[in-house]
Formats: structure tokens, sequence, C-alpha cells
């Protein structure tokens, strides 16, 4: 007791060398609750990932790679459509693998690479570099959220400057539900359409069909970044001429819908400009963020989906986005962040598809315990003023078992809202879910 | 008084220190010779940390850091290389003299690809697990505190030693340290703590610190070993060993482009 007995003993450990070598290996289980009498395993996904990295001096290279598969997509696969079972059964895919070269002040980096913008925490209008995986909302680990692109990457870093120029020759659209997948909007759409329509369709299979190649040397896109760290304040400055990694949705051939087979969904990527702002500084105990992004003739899917031959198109409009966050650490061990975005057209386009930049808001709470091997957390996000688009709730809580290998349990409420929003559909979608994880 | 000050104070004190008469019942004038000292400049260490628990289990964290005096203020660069989970991520801080500035922290999470403020705040909160918070890695002014000699000649492992009581003067400042007082072994002849015994205002617990293993380095008194132990109603509810498995100043590689969003995103 106090100061008795106090014997220091520590093993020491082997310095990390410059070719270091790792992974993550993870497994997910989760139930849909309000699926308990029928097939309720939503997910029994087990993933490995691992990593190469070396640095020494002026050089640094990284080659990662996943691998994932999910049981009830292969144990069940009459179950889902192809493109679902193509999207979510199992993966094997690079990730990182990139070399960096400095000289003095200049970095130039070249390769599959991950690069995030902007300050937001949850919410974010200026992170529009890298595609996501976006298949399962508010369900993505944070290590997965983020897919790399092959870029190449010219850095200056002058004192508290940095002053960045980006090429992305990757057409990545990252991941997203599928039209009939378990996330898919397909069922929603569908559930208001005339009953001729519905009539016609079924039975049939529907896939994404994004346009372009993902290698396309004549449409690059590019971005340029400046970023300062000073005393209480960082800012940031961003101007991009991107492709819309969300994409205009199109009405599929009248060939496509006549033909047995998939009807494939057209996906157009169209070229928007964007420029941006982006701020955070600290106010006593709270940390504010902020961002404003210019979205220049960016693309609008429009139409109506309810009439018996639907009409879809699209239009083009400014878009003025903005993001106001805060965060509170005030309270020890308790983690409190809000954010809020929204965005606003100067010349609104009649009849979009679906909202373009609703208000949207969302919170975290993380509350660490047991000298930070517990941590409680607390998330979500509504979309529309009145959550009109729907929203989800997240809680879950984190344990660290031993060094690198953490337990977590949790659990999901989605509520797709009463307007054509980015969770239609998912009205029997709430879920518990636990995940082993070992880091190592 | 924070631990932080300790530890500066005990890893980082020049032999050439103010000097103050070992028979000195001065506490402000012998904390502020123990505060107010040349830091060792340009400094690159390896940490290696053991935790264990109430039931005895152990975690361990590995941290390797980077330091530098500048005009205005000492900043820092820590990369952890274990364990795996936290690999390569990093905190670059930045600890202005001027006490009445906030410090900048900035964090780099690898999982997230990205850089943030982090909000300085809470500094009560546990650093990396530890029994040390992140108080106790902030450098805390000595006007903030009342200081009081309890015993003006004790001795702790033979060493002869003033024992100290430090009072913060403000709520803001217990608040922020989350200690209501501490008593401070100061060592006579390396104007060094030697172990400190902190009263922690939330849930009564009282957090005991050795410093062990004292020997020159550079010509600095370098503490090489830590030793933190929490005890709550009698009974010991966690300890940590912190122990510098190498540290070295005036290194070349220690440049102000050391410590830059750059260099806490390129890892170890």
């Amino acid at each position: 007791m106090g100061f008795a007995d106090f014997d220091v003993d520590v093993e020491p450990s082997k310095p990390v060398s410059p070719l270091q070598a790792g992974g993550t290996l993870r497994s997910t289980e989760a139930l849909w609750i309000e699926r308990l009498g029928g097939k309720p395993l939503a997910k029994a996904r087990q993933s490995l990932d691992l990593y190469l990295r070396y640095k020494k001096g002026w050089f640094r290279a990284e080659i990662s790679g996943h691998g994932e598969f999910d049981l009830p997509y292969l144990l069940f696969p009459g179950d889902f459509d192809t493109q679902t079972r193509q999207t979510y059964a199992w993966q094997l895919v690079p990730r990182e693998a990139y070399m960096a070269f400095s000289a003095g002040k200049f970095e130039l980096t070249a390769g599959r690479q991950r690069v995030a913008w902007g300050e937001g925490m949850l919410l974010s209008v200026l992170d529009v570099v890298m595609a996501r995986d976006l298949r399962e909302p508010g369900l993505t680990d944070l290590k997965d959220l983020r897919l790399p692109v092959t870029a190449l990457r010219l850095g200056w870093f002058p004192g508290a400057h940095r002053f960045e120029a980006m090429a992305v020759l990757e057409s990545d659209w990252g991941y997203r539900s599928t039209p009939q997948g378990p996330y898919g909007p397909l069922d929603g759409l569908l559930a208001d359409s005339d009953p001729l329509v519905t009539g016609a369709l079924e039975g049939r299979e529907f896939a994404w069909e994004h346009e372009g190649q993902r290698f396309d040397p004549v449409r690059p896109q590019g971005f340029l970044r400046w970023r300062y760290s000073g005393s209480g304040y960082d800012l940031g400055l961003y101007a991009a001429s991107v492709l819309d990694k969300n994409g205009t949705i199109g009405f599929p051939s009248l060939s496509a819908l006549a033909e047995p087979g998939p009807i494939g969904l057209p996906i157009g990527h169209f070229r928007y400009g964007m420029l941006g702002h982006s701020g955070v500084a600290t106010v006593g105990p709270i940390l504010v963020r902020w961002e404003l992004g210019l979205d220049l003739n960016r693309p609008i899917s429009t139409g109506d989906l309810t009439v018996l031959i639907p009409q879809i198109g699209v239009g083009r409009t400014d878009v003025l986005n903005g993001m106001i966050g805060a965060q509170y650490g005030g309270i020890p061990h308790l983690s409190v962040d809000v954010e809020l975005a929204g965005g606003w057209e100067p010349e609104p386009l009649a009849e979009v598809l679906f909202p373009v930049a609703p208000m949207t808001g969302a919170f975290r709470l993380a509350y660490t315990a047991a000298k930070e091997r517990l941590v409680l957390s607390g998330a979500g996000v509504g979309f529309g003023s009145d959550l009109r688009y729907g929203g989800f709730t997240r809680v879950d809580a984190s344990y660290e078992i031993a060094d690198g290998v953490h337990g977590m349990v949790g659990g999901i409420v989605f509520r797709p809202g009463s307007e054509l929003g980015p969770l239609l559909g998912l009205d029997k979608h709430d879920q518990v879910f636990v995940q082993g994880r070992w880091d190592f | 008084m924070s631990l932080r000050s300790l530890l500066w104070a005990a890893l980082l004190s020049p032999t050439s220190a103010i000097a103050v008469s070992p028979q000195s019942t001065d506490a402000v004038e012998i904390m502020r010779a123990v505060e107010d000292r040349e830091l060792g400049d340009r400094s690159v260490a390896r940490l290696e940390i053991e935790i264990t628990d109430k039931a005895g289990r152990k975690r361990s964290r590995t941290v390797r850091s980077w330091s530098m005096d500048f005009e205005d203020s000492r900043k820092q660069l820590m990369l952890f290389e274990s364990p795996a989970d936290v690999r390569n991520a990093g905190l670059l801080s930045v600890d202005y003299d001027d006490p009445a500035r906030s410090d900048d922290q900035w964090l780099y999470l690898p999982s997230l690809s990205k850089t943030t403020r982090i909000s300085g705040a809470d500094k009560s909160g546990s650093f990396m697990g530890t029994d040390l918070t992140y108080a106790d890695m902030t450098r805390r002014d000595i006007e903030d505190y009342e200081y009081a000699i309890l015993e003006a000649s004790a001795e702790v492992g033979g060493e002869a030693v003033w024992l100290i009581e430090a009072r913060p003067k403000t709520d803001q400042e217990r608040s922020e340290t989350g200690y209501l007082k501490t008593h401070i072994w100061v060592s006579k002849d390396k104007l060094v703590p030697v172990q400190s015994k902190a009263w922690v205002s939330e849930g009564k617990r009282l957090k005991y610190t050795q410093f062990k293993d004292i020997k020159k380095v550079d010509g600095l008194w370098i503490a090489h070993t830590i030793g933190v132990r929490t005890v709550r109603n009698g009974q010991v509810e966690s300890s940590s060993a912190l122990v510098f498995t190498s540290i070295a100043f005036d290194q070349e590689e220690v440049t102000a482009d050391s410590f830059s969003e750059r260099r806490l995103e390129q890892g170890l």
C-alpha cells in the first residue's frame, strides 16, 4: 500500500523496425431483432486485414489488403439477388498500395492512398476525395469506411502551412446497398408506384450500373487543399473538380425491361466543381468545427417515381453546403460531439428525386471508464428538420480484453422517415450485434 | 501541482540547477528551482508502459516521443508503437510558456486517415489508460499553487529530501488537474522529486508516484523508471509502470519539421 513494496518491472519490447507487418482479424455477428421468427441472422462477417509498411529516411511505402466473407449470403444464396450476393457475400480487395518520397518540405505520394478532407467528425460537406463503403448505414467500422483511391499527391509543408495538389486517377464509387439488398431502396421506392408497374416488375432482378470506366485517363479528378495549424485554431481552403460519387440515377433502357435478366439501373457520375473552407477553434472547453462548401453546377437527380412511367432526369444547380459542430470535453471521461449540416440552393430545381442536402443532425457521446478499457458510445443521425427523411441511433460498448483484443456489443435502431430519403425502406432493420477484434 | 510538473522535473532536470541551500525552508523557492529550470532540448525517448488493474491483469503500451523547445513553447510528438490497434497513431502537443494560453493538441488516427485538433479541456482523463492523466503530461504554472514545507529534513531511500505540500489556488486548476493537493518529496542533492502523493478529487483516490533509477544523461538527472499506484478505500485500484528504455538529448534528427501534421501522419 502507498509507497510500500513498489516494484517496477517491465519487460522491454523490441522496437518497431522500418519494416512493419500487421493486421486485424474481426468477427461480427448481428441479428435482425424484428425478424426473430424468420431468418434473424443479419450478419456473420469474418474479415482479415493485412498490411506491410516500410519507412526509412525519405522513403515510405505501404501495401495492404482486405478479405471478408459474410455467412448469411453464403448459406442462403437463394434469399438474395445476384448483385447483392456479389456485394455482400465475400470480398478480396487491395487497399493501400503507395510509395511516398520526401525531399525537404516537399512530399510526393503515388499509388492507392487514403486522404480525408474537412473538419467534421460525424458529418462533412467537404470530404469528397475518397469513395466509401456505404453498404450498411451506421454499421460500417471506421477502419473500412473510407476506401483508398489511386492518386498522385504532391505536398508542400512550409511551417504551419500545408499545401497539397492531388490528381485522382481512379473512378471508384465505393460500395452501396444494392437495389434489392438488405438495405436497398427498391422496395421503398416501389411502395408508392402504380400497381401496374409493381406487377410488371414482379420477380425481376435489379442491379446498379455505374457509367464510365474505373480507370479512365480522360476523367481525372483534381483536388487542391491549403491548411494552416495555428494557436487555438486551424483553417483550411479547398478546391476540387470532382466526379459525383453518389451519382444520379437513370431510367433503365426499354430493352433491359423487355429482356430477361437483371434490369440495370444506370447511375451517372458527372463532374462538378467545389470550393470549400473549414475551420476549428478552441473556445474554453468547447471545440467548434465548421465547414462551408460551394458545389458548382452539381448534378441532381430529378423526376417523379409515382407516375405510371417514371420520369427521371438530371438537373444541375449550385448548392451552398454548411456544417457547424461542437465538441465538449469539460466533463471527465465524457466526450460529446454535435454536428449540424445542410444545404441551400440559390436556384432550386423543380421535382428533385431525392432531397438535396437536407438539414442533417448528428451526435455522439463517448464515455470511457476503467482506465480507457471500457468505452460506452451512443451516436445518432437524423435527416430532415423534423426527421422526415429518417434517422438512426446506435449504442455500443467496447471493452479491451487484452492488448489489441477488443469485444463489442451494441445495437442500432432505424427510422426510415415519411419521405423519400437515404434510409428509405429500412423499416425492419433494427439490429443487435457483437464483434470480436484482434489487432496484431 | 501536477504530476507532469513532477515528471518534467524528475525526467529533465539539469545538474546545474538553480542553487537552493539544503537548509532552505522556503517552499516556493525550492519548487521554483525544481520547476523553472532548463529542460533537456531536442530529446528522443522510448517509453514502455505496463498497466496492472485490480485483478492483476496487465496491459502494455509503447510510445516514442520527440520534444523540442521553441521561442514561446515546447513541442512534443508522440507516436504509438503498441498495442497494435493504436500503432502509428500519434499526438502532437504544443505547450505554451504563457500559462494564459491553452495548449494545442492534434491527434492522428490511421483508421480515420485524418489529423484532428482535440480539446485539452479535460486534462484529468487517463493518459493512454495509465494512472497518469493528461494534466500530468502538461506543464503547470508555479503561480497557480500555494506551497508549504511539511518537513525540512526528511529521507527517502537514504536520500535527504524536503517534503512539500502543493495546493491549487483556483477551482479551475483543481478541476483541470483533478488533484486537491499533492505532497512532494524533493531531493536536496538533485533537486528532483523522488516521490509524490496526490489526493484525487474524483472518488477520493490517492495516487502514489515514485521516481526511480535516477541517472545522469547528457548532464541531466533522468528518472528512468516511474511507478504510479492509485489507491481507493485502502485497496490498490490500479498501478502503472513507465520505463524509459532509451532517452537522449540534442539529437540532430529533432528539428522544427519534426513537429508538424506531416510528421504526425508519417508514423513510425
